[in-house]
């Protein structure tokens, strides 16, 4: 394939100026340099406040976490967690902590008489020894203040964490990574008050005062209650004290007219705001003391007005010994946690740490006028970045290139006998202790697609991800590697009957009612070809249920314990999809019966959008043949024409299935560039269907569904206009028992201090199947399909194992072999005529 | 000296004769008819041979842009084949002169092994009555119509990395070789394939694969998996080589006689035409079936692929697009240039023919909004309204917002240059009213310059319509229409891989370009008095 | 030079200078300025209107957080207050703002003049590659008019006016780069490029971008002396010069080329005034860390202050530009009395 070099008859270019472009500078042997590309640099990757995937990418060689997730045995994809920082991590949950940190109060432990071992492995302590030997980059770096000083060097000890902990919460600050460590599963006991210290929020009256709370703590000014920080108002849905924690309103709507005058009540519901409060004032405590008086069976008058009364105050001091981070000694730390938590989830928190310099990040830390936060130029530029990972920064050009190297003062680096820095890794692979970071370079250009595949076909890159269109030109290559996504695709709705009248009456859509239909929705579904839709845009798998093959609910110890295979989860989609199967059926086995579903019976579509049509124009709401329009919250960004040709697709079948079944003809139109098209649908209704997918935390299936069904974890819920879980019930049988709880509480059951939290995974299983069959079930969302990420690995290097592991992917950079050093590869390449076939 | 005017004396007086002295001396009728402004002006732009050549490609490709559509056969108009996507031209009656959506280029044997398959694959054929099939041999399957490989020429080996792979000059159909696809049809679709298949005698359906088997090699792409049907090695270094029964794996380079084992799913020996999916009861499940493409195409719409310019990244007819692309962009920068046109005119004449102080006002106004960028203008338009009122409307206004300041200048100067003139003045003092003067008298002589300068606005505006789609600022692209510019940014992603994608519409463009630009030259030549009798 | 040449051209100055012009010049920089603001004002008021977009996948509490910086930022004060701060800040401070997307935490008249020196160089280079050749080109052309030559320079002129940038920078870039593999594939960052943008090396990685730049400015150029020259050469000056004796050769250097320089001048000044533009599309596909791109991007990611800084900056200098060259055609030739009436 020896290509002859024309030479250039350009009159500028004189005909001798042929330049070996080789980047890249100083003597090439013995280097192993691994470059690649981005369509956007990172620019801040400041482990307190990184927003973007590209922030991460750089921050990711300059840091280790606690532990890692590391392969073990290749060949029956077993994986191990690794220590890298910290020494050990275990479980030490003690009395003296948690009373310490006012978790049990100690009149209970007097009381009750606990001792350590009630509370042990109770997952609320937990104690981290760090590995000895971790240092810092030393490096000289230039702080605000014109100084220039020499920072790092030095082992990474205790007060490094508990430094890096007060400045990563600390309100003035207002860090957005701040939340992982104060709210959450992982949330440190107290962070959220050592955080909010001094912002205003609302306090419970009775809980803050407790028996002297009175209304003459508050004065009237202008016939309205005032605190010293603000107004007092009457809370209907909040967490009461006086009702040990739950709100009026979960009574009222428990009770109902029973005992609740309901027109009082819902004339109340009228006045309050969106988060339930209204303002205190000489009418409204009347008006709700007359409420009380009127609602006879739960006997209470004008005078417990008192215990339903919020108001607002500024947080106060919160002292940071109160917060659940100490240091035992100077290579231990403990900390305890608000909410328990089993110690592989806390360990999955582990895998990062917050970790920085805290002498560097004050110094270059600065009151900023505009928005009067406490800012900090730490890791924005080369200069300003200090490393504790194998790689320090070495140059970074905004928006064009970054560059690292090894770092020297990596506590795993050792010396070989020719000087160059090499490491073995501590933990044991497929029964040998392995070589590690054999990358000596990573280089960073900012690329545009095209001018990336001409680069790494000359050799100049090392990996290359090939659009969708040009992988099939790859499929044979031995260099192309597969990954599948944890994203399921899908269409969610607002199925709310006013919002919809509202937006066909707005013009948005045109009889949007339709959709407040369940067989319609239904016959949606079982409308779309997802096999046929996938070949609009290459990538795409058909995907009719909301969590594929990615997911394993016991990871840890039995990597083959994959969600989607388990005979629950397999028999819960059967059902959906009312396929039958035994003797004398269509299919004989369950696993049959699963393999047959491809969500798409155009048969049994055809017959529900008759039933369907027939039911809405009975009710009224619908004129047969008329014209279907609705606009679909498409896309964040711009329409591109693979948009337009997928929603083309769905348009097709849909027409196909509602031919002669009394609907008229229908039209989805995407809509792009919205900023947040899941509150358009889920909350404030702008329109009435969206496209969007929900994915990650492969590992915990069973949390899978706190997404859908828990509106405290993720304001607004997608689905937020067709339902309320935290009200509608679900009774399923566990055991033979029947359990009713509302959806909000099963998506909650099996985690924290959740009924089912520590039963056997064989319920847990059964719970989540039956959960996934129930919220299909609804239609307020409908899968349409899952994609995978094709890339290229150059010939110069090849990864540790070829078959892939969502644990530790292909073994990953970390234990990367090289084929050829720099040089090496440099007259590979030559002696190929500067261009490599990969096909 | 003095012979010379002695001649001259001699000259005898009967030579002389008077020349008519009965006839009165008047002007003679004027034989020509009188040529106008614009006659002359048609005379001249006549003569420039570049311009008339230039007319012509434009009024050619205007045709082409609203003919095509509706005369294209049944399969063009905007129907998307994704199986056919990114495909280079092909039409029957070119095919053997190379017009047959080949790409010849170096593929890896790996990849013919697979498409010899879909040849062997195509043979096969299976007797109901008898219950007996019959397996095609490898030379069977290369002579197949359904063979894709047109020619294969000498191939090398190459040693990159780890492994061996072996790499092949070849000539493949890229049609042909789509090979086989799943489909899922419900009874009546099945049932209605089967009768065209028997009537037709052209062989659709085949056998289903069986996917546990062990050798099954699972390529994991939904369009590529039917084509696999054979024994064949999972193994990363060899995908898809096809395996004797032994198991041994075959590459191109060392057997010439290639050895298929087909996997074909078998319910107690009777080889399956479908399997029931789609879940519901026996009597709703639909049918999975495998079929040859090719001839489903053929099923499908009745004709054999053909696509003059080849197909485009989602499947549409490039010519097609094309044609909707131009029709798109003509239809943009015509009213672009016709609305610039009009405000040019009015505002200029406003502010020529009245000067003074409106004149200092207005042209500050201009001043402003000369200066504002259009790429800025353009994304905020884009972001602001493209959701409201549509991307084209938004495109067009970000245009008009500043397009129509040169038109304005220049009637504006011509309408200095004219209105102090003695017509001028004669007009007014017969009392004809400032509108009629000004658009009786005085614009007439602006018209040359303007036309000449609206349509040099069309290339400009096809220009930057296709800058902004390659910047992802707007897209035009929908299934009924798309723009050529958008075109051109979808191909700059794939060109290096489908050249085709760049290659028609940039030679659209680009003669688009040219004509306008060469036109554009013509009329303002034609128009420009003072060239007139100065043609060499 | 003598006295009385340089005595000559003083007085020609003083002539050119007289009251009359200066107050011309003060009035157009006094407008100047107000169509700057109101241009300004314009862009803040669009730019501000767009809907701010939270990172994609950002969990509720830190959406909250964003919430709170935008606040303090005055993002959803109502838009002329935030006007009126912004405005606030450049008098009091001189303070154009901070990036916070593009640079984090870099005031924005910083990023801008760290990616001025890119533009302005590739810009420069290929202006003064451009130039001549445009000229010679169009000279000849027009000499030669309407024979096989001119013929051959109209149809490429042609050719490299009408394709878009981008089609042939990719082809140069595909066969300088990939298939013949003379110059590097984009410009060097400043690290491999030798520390600054004035190194050989890094020259060496602007040639294609300076190459695909200078087709489109080489063809404008040919083509607009080409249509100067050919209408001097007709002029009834040229007649007289040759019926006074001149050479044809002479003539036309002396007289006719002279004249076609008028207006050319002048446009030259207006590109290399409006070079600080840089195009978008060559700097994205030669990932020229420039201006051009920053503009772009600058609207998507809402980084507010770098827009504006940019829109200030861009205006200014057409505007500036503007001026300078209606100046400069007094100087060049006294004839053209400017802002008669």
């Amino acid at each position: 394939m020896k290509n002859s070099k024309k030479l250039l008859a350009l009159a500028l270019v004189s005909s001798g100026l042929v330049l070996s472009a080789c980047g890249g500078s100083g003597s090439t042997k013995g280097k192993y340099t691994y470059r690649t590309y981005a369509s956007a640099l990172g620019t801040k990757w400041d482990p307190n406040t990184w927003e973007t995937n590209a922030d991460q990418s750089l921050l990711s060689y300059l840091q280790e976490g606690f532990v890692s997730m590391e392969a073990d045995d290749t060949s029956t994809g077993k994986w191990q967690w690794t220590y890298e920082l910290a020494e050990s991590i275990e479980d030490v949950s003690n009395i003296a902590d948690l009373v310490k940190y006012g978790i049990i109060s100690q009149e209970l432990v007097d009381a009750k008489g606990y001792t350590d071992e009630d509370v042990a492995d109770s997952g609320y302590v937990y104690e981290i020894k760090l590995n000895k030997g971790a240092t810092w980059e030393e490096k000289k770096v230039k702080a605000l203040n014109g100084k220039t000083k020499v920072y790092g060097g030095t082992e990474i000890k205790a007060d490094d964490y508990i430094e890096s902990f007060k400045i990563l919460l600390d309100p003035a600050r207002e860090n957005n990574r701040a939340n992982l460590y104060w709210s959450g599963e992982s949330a440190v006991v107290g962070g959220m008050d050592y955080y909010y210290q001094g912002k205003l929020a609302q306090l419970d009256v009775v809980g803050t005062f407790g028996e002297e709370a009175s209304l003459d703590n508050f004065n009237i000014v202008s016939g309205k209650y005032t605190s010293d920080d603000g107004f007092v108002y009457i809370a209907l849905t909040s967490p009461l004290a006086y009702l040990g924690g739950q709100s009026l309103s979960y009574y009222v709507d428990g009770y109902g007219a029973q005992i609740f005058d309901m027109d009082k009540w819902n004339a109340l519901v009228a006045k309050a705001d969106d988060n339930g409060f209204i303002q205190l004032t000489e009418e409204t405590a009347a008006e709700f003391g007359a409420f009380l008086v009127a609602s006879a069976g739960w006997g209470e008058d004008e005078s417990y007005l008192i215990n339903y009364l919020y108001f607002d105050a500024i947080f106060p001091e919160f002292d940071f010994s109160k917060v659940g981070l100490y240091k035992v000694d100077d290579y231990t730390l403990r900390y305890v946690l608000a909410v328990p938590e089993d110690k592989a989830y806390f360990y999955t928190s582990c895998t990062s740490t917050w970790l920085v310099h805290p002498e560097l990040y004050q110094d270059l830390s600065y009151e900023d006028e505009s928005t009067g936060l406490l800012l900090s130029k730490y890791n924005t530029s080369a200069e300003t970045t200090i490393s504790y990972g194998p790689y320090k920064m070495v140059s970074y050009q905004d928006g064009k290139q970054a560059k690292f190297t090894q770092n020297e003062k990596w506590w795993r680096w050792e010396k070989n006998d020719d000087g160059r820095l090499v490491s073995k890794t501590h933990f044991k692979v497929d029964g040998e202790y392995r070589q590690q970071y054999q990358t000596t370079d990573i280089v960073i250009d900012v690329l545009k697609d095209d001018a990336a595949k001409l680069a790494f076909l000359r050799g100049k890159l090392n990996d290359y991800a090939p659009t969708p269109a040009e992988s099939v030109e790859y499929a044979a290559s031995s260099q192309l590697y597969k990954e599948d996504e944890s994203y399921t695709m899908s269409l969610f709705f607002d199925t709310n009957l006013e919002d919809l009248q509202k937006m066909d009456a707005a013009g948005t859509n045109t009889n949007g009612v339709v959709l407040s239909n369940a067989k319609f929705r239904k016959a949606m579904s079982l409308a779309f070809n997802r096999a046929d839709w996938v070949k609009t845009t290459e990538g795409y798998k058909p995907a009719y249920s909301i969590m594929n093959n990615l997911y394993y609910y016991d990871f840890y110890e039995d990597p083959s314990s994959q969600y989607r295979a388990s005979e629950p989860a397999m028999k819960a989609i059967v059902e959906l999809y009312g396929v039958e199967y035994g003797e004398g059926k269509q299919y004989a086995t369950l696993k049959e019966a699963y393999d047959s579903i491809t969500g798409y019976n155009l048969e049994e579509a055809r017959a529900l959008f008759a039933e369907a049509c027939q039911e809405l124009v009975d009710a009224g709401l619908y004129h047969a043949g008329d014209e279907i329009k609705f606009k679909v919250a498409w896309k964040k960004g711009e329409l591109e024409t693979t948009d337009q040709t997928q929603v083309e697709a769905l348009n097709g079948y849909l027409t196909e299935a509602m031919k002669n079944t009394g609907f008229g003809k229908i039209t989805l139109t995407p809509v792009g560039n919205l900023t947040d098209r899941y509150g358009d649908v889920g909350d404030r209704g702008v329109y009435a269907i969206g496209y969007g997918a929900w994915g990650g935390a492969i590992l915990y299936p069973f949390r899978g569904f706190r997404v859908y069904m828990d509106p405290e974890y993720q304001p607004p819920l997608h689905e937020g206009n067709c339902w309320d879980p935290s009200k509608e019930t679900l009774t399923l049988t566990i055991d033979g028992e029947n359990y009713t709880m509302s959806y909000q509480a099963w998506s909650n059951s099996m985690i924290g201090n959740g009924p089912f939290a520590s039963a056997s995974n064989e319920i847990k299983l059964e719970i989540t199947a039956q959960l996934e069959k129930a919220f299909l079930e609804l239609y307020y969302r409908i899968p349409l399909a899952g994609s995978t990420v094709t890339f290229l690995l150059g010939y110069q290097q090849h990864y540790y194992t070829e078959d892939y592991n969502i644990a530790y992917g292909f073994g990953g950079f970390r234990l990367m072999i090289y084929d050829y050093d720099d040089y090496a590869w440099n007259q590979f390449v030559k002696k190929n005529g500067g261009t490599l076939n990969y096909k | 000296m003095e012979e010379k005017e002695k001649k001259l004396q001699e000259i005898p007086s009967e030579k002389f004769a008077f020349v008519n002295t009965d006839a009165k001396l008047h002007d003679e009728k004027f034989e020509t008819k009188p040529i106008g402004y614009f006659k002359d002006a048609m005379r001249r732009f006549r003569k420039n041979r570049g311009s008339v050549v230039a007319g012509v490609i434009i009024l050619f490709l205007v045709l082409f842009a609203l003919l095509v559509p509706l005369t294209s056969s049944y399969v063009a108009k905007n129907v998307r084949v994704s199986e056919y996507s990114k495909m280079g031209p092909r039409t029957t009656w070119g095919y053997n002169i190379g017009i047959n959506g080949s790409e010849n280029k170096e593929y890896n044997d790996l990849i013919l092994l697979k498409n010899y398959g879909i040849g062997v694959a195509a043979e096969y054929r299976y007797d109901e009555a008898t219950n007996t099939e019959h397996h095609a041999t490898f030379e069977e399957g290369k002579n197949s119509a359904y063979q894709p490989i047109i020619k294969q020429g000498s191939g090398y080996e190459s040693r990159m990395g780890a492994n061996v792979s072996y790499y092949y000059k070849a000539n493949i159909d890229t049609y042909l070789g789509v090979g086989f696809q799943y489909y899922e049809l419900n009874n009546a679709q099945y049932t209605k394939l089967l009768n065209w298949q028997n009537e037709t005698g052209i062989q659709v359906l085949y056998p289903m694969i069986d996917t546990t088997h062990p050798d099954y090699f699972d390529c994991g792409d939904e369009k590529i998996a039917p084509n696999y049907w054979y024994r064949a090695s999972s193994d990363r270094n060899s995908k898809g080589a096809p395996l004797t029964s032994t198991g041994a794996v075959q590459r191109l380079k060392t057997d010439n006689n290639i050895e298929y084992n087909d996997i074909y799913l078998r319910k107690d020996g009777k080889v399956q035409f479908f399997i029931r999916v789609g879940g519901g009861t026996t009597e709703t499940a639909s049918y999975k079936v495998r079929v040859l493409y090719y001839n489903y195409y053929q099923y499908l719409y009745g004709v054999e692929p053909n696509y003059i310019f080849g197909t485009d990244s989602q499947g549409y007819d490039l010519a097609y697009r094309m044609a909707t692309g131009m029709r798109l962009s003509f239809a943009l920068a015509v009213l672009v240039s016709v609305i610039n046109f009009i405000i040019g005119a009015i505002y200029g004449a406003i502010e020529g023919y009245y000067g003074g102080a409106t004149d200092l006002i207005m042209e500050r106004i201009t001043d402003i909004l000369v200066e504002v960028p259009f790429v800025v203008v353009a994304t905020l338009f884009q972001l602001h309204f493209s959701d409201k009122v549509g991307a084209f409307p938004s495109l067009i206004f970000a245009f008009i917002l500043t397009g129509w300041i040169g038109t304005a200048s220049r009637v504006r100067s011509q309408f200095y240059r004219f209105k102090n003139n003695e017509y001028v003045l004669a007009a007014r003092t017969l009392g004809a009213r400032d509108a009629r003067i000004m658009w009786k008298h005085i614009f007439p002589n602006t018209l040359g310059t303007i036309i000449t300068s609206s349509v040099l606005v069309i290339p400009g505006v096809i220009f930057s319509e296709s800058m902004l789609s390659y910047l992802g600022i707007i897209q035009l692209g929908t299934k009924t229409s798309t723009s050529l510019g958008t075109l051109l940014s979808e191909a700059s992603g794939l060109w290096q891989t489908y050249p085709h994608l760049m290659i028609f519409p940039a030679i659209v463009i680009s003669l688009l370009m040219i004509c306008f630009n060469l036109f554009g030259n013509g009329l303002r030549d034609a128009f420009n008095p003072t060239l007139r009798g100065a043609d060499e | 030079m003598n006295n009385a040449l340089l005595h000559y051209y003083l007085l020609r100055y003083r002539k050119i200078m007289d009251k009359a012009k200066v107050i011309y010049i003060l009035k157009r920089i006094g407008l100047m300025f107000m169509t700057l603001f109101i241009i300004m004002t314009m862009c803040f008021i669009l730019v501000r209107l767009l809907p701010m977009s939270m990172p994609e996948g950002a969990s509720a509490q830190q959406q909250e957080t964003i919430q709170r910086r935008w606040e303090a930022l005055g993002y959803n004060k109502p838009i002329l207050v935030q006007y009126g701060i912004y405005l606030k800040n450049i008098i009091t401070r001189w303070d154009f703002g901070t990036s916070w997307k593009l640079k984090v935490l870099e005031p924005a008249s910083n990023l801008l003049l760290s990616r001025l020196a890119p533009t302005v160089l590739v810009n420069v280079y290929s202006l003064l590659f451009s130039i001549p050749i445009g000229i010679l080109l169009g000279v000849y052309a027009a000499i030669r008019k309407n024979k096989w030559q001119d013929q051959i320079i109209s149809i490429l002129v042609m050719l490299f006016v009408s394709i878009p940038s981008y089609i042939y920078a990719f082809l140069m870039q595909y066969f300088l780069y990939y298939k013949w593999q003379l110059l590097p594939q984009v410009l060097y960052s400043l690290e491999d490029g030798g520390g600054s943008y004035f190194t050989f090396k890094m020259f060496t990685s602007m040639i294609t971008p300076i190459l695909a730049l200078s087709f489109g400015e080489i063809a404008g150029l040919t083509r607009f002396v080409r249509a100067e020259l050919t209408e001097t050469l007709t002029s009834d000056y040229m007649l007289l010069a040759r019926t006074k004796g001149l050479s044809r050769r002479q003539a036309t250097y002396r007289h006719a080329l002279r004249n076609a320089m008028v207006p050319v001048l002048p446009m030259l000044i207006g590109d290399f005034l409006s070079i600080l533009g840089g195009s978008m599309i060559i700097e994205q596909i030669f990932s020229i860390p420039g201006v051009g791109q920053l503009y772009l991007y600058s609207i998507q990611q809402r980084d507010f202050d770098v827009f504006m800084m940019e829109t200030i900056f861009y205006t200014f200098i057409g505007l500036a530009a503007g001026i300078i060259v209606d100046i400069s055609y007094g100087f060049i030739d006294p004839r053209i009395r400017v802002g008669e009436r």
